[in-house]
């Protein structure tokens, strides 16, 4: 068993690094190239506004506008891959990022003295970042509390919404990925969810 | 001056910059490397890439406050992939004006990068407009800015980006008194301190946005 443990460890370890180099390529990379382009498209845009050529001024600036919608939708998908500021600043401030762009307002508390193991992190984030979609999309809620707590247990993360309920774990779901990846930490994700509400709780030991 | 590790983006960027009239001075792959130009030669504005090497985090605030603190009347304008309200809050709140940090996809349009980095220069202070939007956008309980008119909010956003007074009313085709009007009810209305600065003033405004 103990051994297994460590193999699934591993396997989300290696799962995590990999997400994170693939932004870092994407951040490095195709990202980097498609602000350069539509940095040299902009020069376009001004020698044919200089040579007088309006019309073509106004197209290339729309491919411009277009090719920034492009780069904008890759910046999303690298986020959601792995979210650059998780590395860099931790969870509050990533969890600052998830509760800002949540469509339902959140009340967000986070006490954590120290940057964790990054896997611990990766996965309080994912928890938060599933939590918030789920009270927003399927569970009507109006207000949101999110609580993430360091104690001598472990890490808490707790996600609580005012919404319809209805929150379960179904094979291949959202809630099913995250007691796997939970229970690889040696923690559990405990649902309590309710016509008046839906609570998500789970302590991650951190060593 | 530039500093950013992606060359092809440096050079474009260097070759757009002087097309439209700036004068280039140096061009560096990392921050210690600027600093050295900089330390010889001090430009009007140093870009600096918020990611660079050695550890591809946010290397390049340090590298700024390190320019800030040697050479204090350098425009600092960090450009990001991605720009997060922490990182503009502590640019604010660390450097006293002469900051800007924009997504990097802003230098595509050079007219408007341009006014920015003299902005920078002449000591203001740029936020990048899609953070602001993304605070003012924020869902909070008892909105207090749901009690500002359509107006009012427009005028926050254009303050949270460091526009004074002058630059909101030539952006909304307003009379600079009625931008006032609105300053005036907006600070009022959110309960906020009047400052005299834009750079205390864009602090405070983006502190209350984050609250």
């Amino acid at each position: 068993m103990l051994e297994l443990r460590a193999t699934a460890q591993r396997l989300v370890a290696a799962g995590d690094a990999t997400r994170r180099r693939m932004e870092r390529d994407l951040h490095d990379g195709v990202q980097q190239r498609l602000v350069t382009v539509a940095m040299e498209l902009g020069g376009v845009v001004r020698q044919a506004t200089a040579a007088g050529a309006t019309d073509v001024a106004t197209e290339a600036d729309t491919v411009r506008a277009h090719l920034l919608e492009a780069t904008a939708e890759l910046r999303e998908m690298a986020r959601g891959l792995h979210p650059a500021v998780l590395t860099q600043d931790g969870l509050e401030a990533a969890a600052g990022f998830l509760a800002d762009r949540s469509p339902v307002p959140v009340r967000l508390t986070v006490a954590v003295e120290r940057r964790l193991p990054a896997e611990i992190e990766a996965t309080a984030y994912f928890v938060v970042s599933e939590c918030l979609t789920n009270a927003a999309k399927h569970a009507a809620a109006t207000l949101i509390t999110v609580e993430i707590r360091q104690s001598e247990a472990g890490l808490t993360v707790e996600v609580a919404d005012d919404g319809c309920g209805g929150a379960a774990k179904r094979p291949g779901g959202g809630l099913q990925g995250l007691a796997d990846r939970l229970a690889v930490l040696d923690a559990r994700l405990r649902i309590d969810s309710a016509s008046n509400g839906t609570r998500l709780r789970t302590v991650i030991p951190c060593g | 001056m530039l500093a950013d590790d992606a060359v092809l983006f440096r050079e474009g960027l260097a070759r757009i910059l002087a097309d439209a009239g700036f004068t280039v001075t140096g061009q560096a792959g990392d921050g210690n490397t600027l600093l050295d130009l900089i330390r010889a030669d001090p430009p009007d504005v140093a870009v600096i890439d918020l990611r660079m090497p050695p550890g591809y985090a946010a290397e390049g605030i340090e590298t700024a406050a390190a320019i800030r603190a040697r050479a204090p009347a350098v425009g600092l304008m960090l450009l990001s992939q991605y720009v997060e309200v922490h990182h503009a809050l502590r640019l604010i709140n660390e450097f006293d004006g002469g900051v800007g940090y924009l997504l990097k996809d802003r230098v595509s349009d050079l007219a408007a990068f341009g006014t920015d980095l003299r902005r920078v220069g002449r000591g203001d202070t740029v936020i990048d407009s899609d953070l602001v939007a993304r605070l003012v956008a924020r869902r909070r309980e008892r909105d207090p800015l749901d009690n500002l008119t359509d107006r009012e909010r427009a005028v926050l956003a254009l303050m949270a980006q460091g526009l004074s007074n002058v630059a909101v009313a030539a952006d909304l085709h307003l009379a600079v008194k009625t931008v006032e009007a609105h300053v005036t009810a907006i600070f009022t209305k959110l309960g906020l301190i009047q400052h005299e600065r834009e750079h205390r003033r864009v602090l405070a405004v983006l502190t209350f946005l984050r609250a």
